[in-house]
């Protein structure tokens, strides 16, 4: 189990509201947050400063949150860093989270046709208990 | 007793009158109990006979679906194994069998003579077969006039047997089809639905839970945000139940008297904060020359309160201009409203999902119902919905209603 302590995460959500929420678990265990709204702010936000790790939306408008992870994990600098999917119904996202974290023919077939050989840590469904995703992270916090 | 030659052939032509009309009929459109109750009425009726029976084949059984006669009520619900009895015999092999003399060891199935009370004197069974697959059975009971069936009872049952099944074949599979349908789209609506739901119920725990950690930080002013948040989540809760209900049911709309241009002072009156917390300007252009219209004021109100809130979330941030315009249509028989945003345009493959159920690109904030809302309200009032939009210019939409006189 990782320490908390200091830590700092960013939380990728289209939503002022849920970015609010979440904050205030973090905030609860004596973590930092940064947030960003949308793909293409979190990745400017990663650049700036990186975080130990991220707890990213998949519906999001703009580029959407699988794409932010796809170009995350494609650079060097930064695909060690863990990522923790929170989502509604993962059907409505287009994307099969399931199949994503445990399902190796999915995984290799996502390697062949994106080139991208990286899955989320985890993911944590909506609507948020502060006490599993707290888990959740102390899990992949370095 | 010898029929003479003239007589035997007006009944001939008779019955071949019938088989073409009933061929007609068949294949006009019908759904599955409508077309067995034709089929197992007219088989009855082509012959003369006392009743008749139509019995489905679902994989190693025959089930009774529609008897015709008098005993008809209590007949309906027996099934037969394939093979047993005569409609099981003849499921199995294909071919029509005639018993004149029903008696002991004649293959009539008497538990259903016993259960009934319906004497069963003689008999026509023919297959119902597409190609190779038998449907099912079809079988004429109790010949009036004549001691039973003969050949020409046969060859004219089987004729039209052989159409009947097609039909059946065909109905099945409509009604297979639309159960998929039915299947599907209430999958989808559950999907959606529950999405929906998990996010508003994601913003009352986020609000619980600052209202909760303010309280234990002394911090009234996350207090009142967490308040303010579970408030907005409550809201959420009951638009999206009033848009469930409004797309669950056609309903007539409330025609009342009233001034459409007064409509949409109301809404930009209404979105004003909203519009100014985005840096968006709301104009408004209203052609007085329509005077008052009669439409459904409270669903009016919403789809146009739809449009512009979504105009409005549309400008995402850039110097937002809103405008919302009412003008009449050809002689004073119609009006429109239009409302036009220069936001970020909506991409072609969007546009064709506009007002599909549950559609949205606005993340967890949309429901993916508004357009439907709008759309199916306007629809209501024998109105029509356009949308004209370019990626990076902006959109708009044009409504166009009846005036209601």
């Amino acid at each position: 189990m990782g320490n908390l302590n200091g830590k700092l995460v960013l939380v990728v959500d289209d939503e002022p509201e849920n970015i609010d929420y979440i904050s205030a678990i973090l905030d609860d265990h004596h973590m930092k947050t940064m947030s960003a709204n949308d793909g293409k702010e979190a990745l400017k936000k990663v650049k700036e400063k990186t975080p130990d790790i991220i707890l990213l939306d998949l519906m999001m408008p703009e580029q959407s949150g699988m794409g932010f992870f796809n170009e995350l994990k494609k650079n060097e600098q930064y695909k060690n860093i863990p990522v923790i999917i929170i989502s509604g119904a993962s059907k409505v996202t287009g994307v099969d989270m399931k199949a994503l974290i445990y399902d190796k023919e999915f995984s290799e077939r996502k390697k062949k046709i994106t080139g991208i050989d990286a899955k989320p840590e985890a993911y944590v469904e909506k609507p948020v208990d502060p006490a599993r995703l707290i888990e959740t992270i102390q899990r992949f916090i370095p | 007793m010898e029929k003479d030659d003239s007589q035997r052939w007006g009944q001939q032509l008779s019955q071949r009158n019938i088989l073409l009309r009933v061929t007609k009929a068949i294949n006009s459109n019908r759904d599955l109990p409508d077309l067995l109750n034709f089929i197992v009425k007219t088989g009855a009726e082509m012959l003369d006979a006392e009743a008749g029976s139509l019995l489905l084949r679902e994989e190693d059984i025959l089930r009774f679906e529609v008897a015709y006669g008098e005993k008809r009520g209590e007949v309906k619900k027996f099934i037969v194994p394939l093979g047993s009895g005569i409609a099981g015999s003849v499921a199995v092999s294909g071919r029509s069998t005639v018993v004149n003399e029903a008696g002991e060891g004649s293959g009539i199935f008497k538990d259903i003579d016993n259960k009934t009370g319906f004497i069963t004197r003689n008999l026509l069974c023919v297959p119902l077969q597409v190609d190779e697959r038998i449907v099912g059975v079809l079988e004429v009971l109790n010949r009036r006039n004549r001691d039973g069936f003969d050949e020409e009872d046969v060859s004219l049952v089987e004729g039209f047997a052989s159409q009947a099944a097609v039909a059946i074949e065909r109905a099945q599979l409509v009604e297979r089809r639309i159960q998929a349908e039915r299947l599907e789209a209430i999958g989808r609506t559950v999907a959606g639905l529950s999405h929906c739901i998990k996010n508003i119920t994601n913003a009352l725990k986020g609000g619980e839970y600052i209202v909760d950690k303010g309280f234990r930080d002394g911090n009234m002013e996350a207090v009142l945000r967490g308040w303010r948040m579970t408030k907005s989540a409550c809201e959420r809760i009951q638009d999206l139940v009033l848009d469930m209900l409004t797309l669950s049911k056609k309903r007539e709309p409330e025609y009342e008297e009233c001034d459409p241009c007064l409509i949409a002072a109301e809404v930009a009156q209404l979105i004003e904060t909203k519009a100014r917390g985005r840096n968006v300007r709301v104009l408004i252009t209203s052609d007085k020359e329509i005077g008052m219209v009669r439409v459904d004021r409270k669903g009016i109100f919403r789809c146009l309160m739809n449009l512009v809130s979504n105009a409005i979330d549309a400008c995402n941030d850039r110097e937002g201009i809103v405008r919302i315009e009412t003008f009449p249509v050809g002689e004073g028989r119609s009006f429109g409203f239009r409302v036009t945003d220069n936001g970020e345009g909506i991409k072609e493959e969007n546009r064709k999902k506009l007002f599909h159920e549950f559609f949205s690109t606005k993340g967890s904030k949309g429901t993916g119902l508004g357009l439907s809302v709008t759309h199916s309200i306007i629809s209501e009032h024998g109105g029509s919905i356009r949308c004209d939009s370019e990626v990076g210019k902006g959109s708009t939409f044009t409504v166009e209603l009846p005036t209601g006189w």
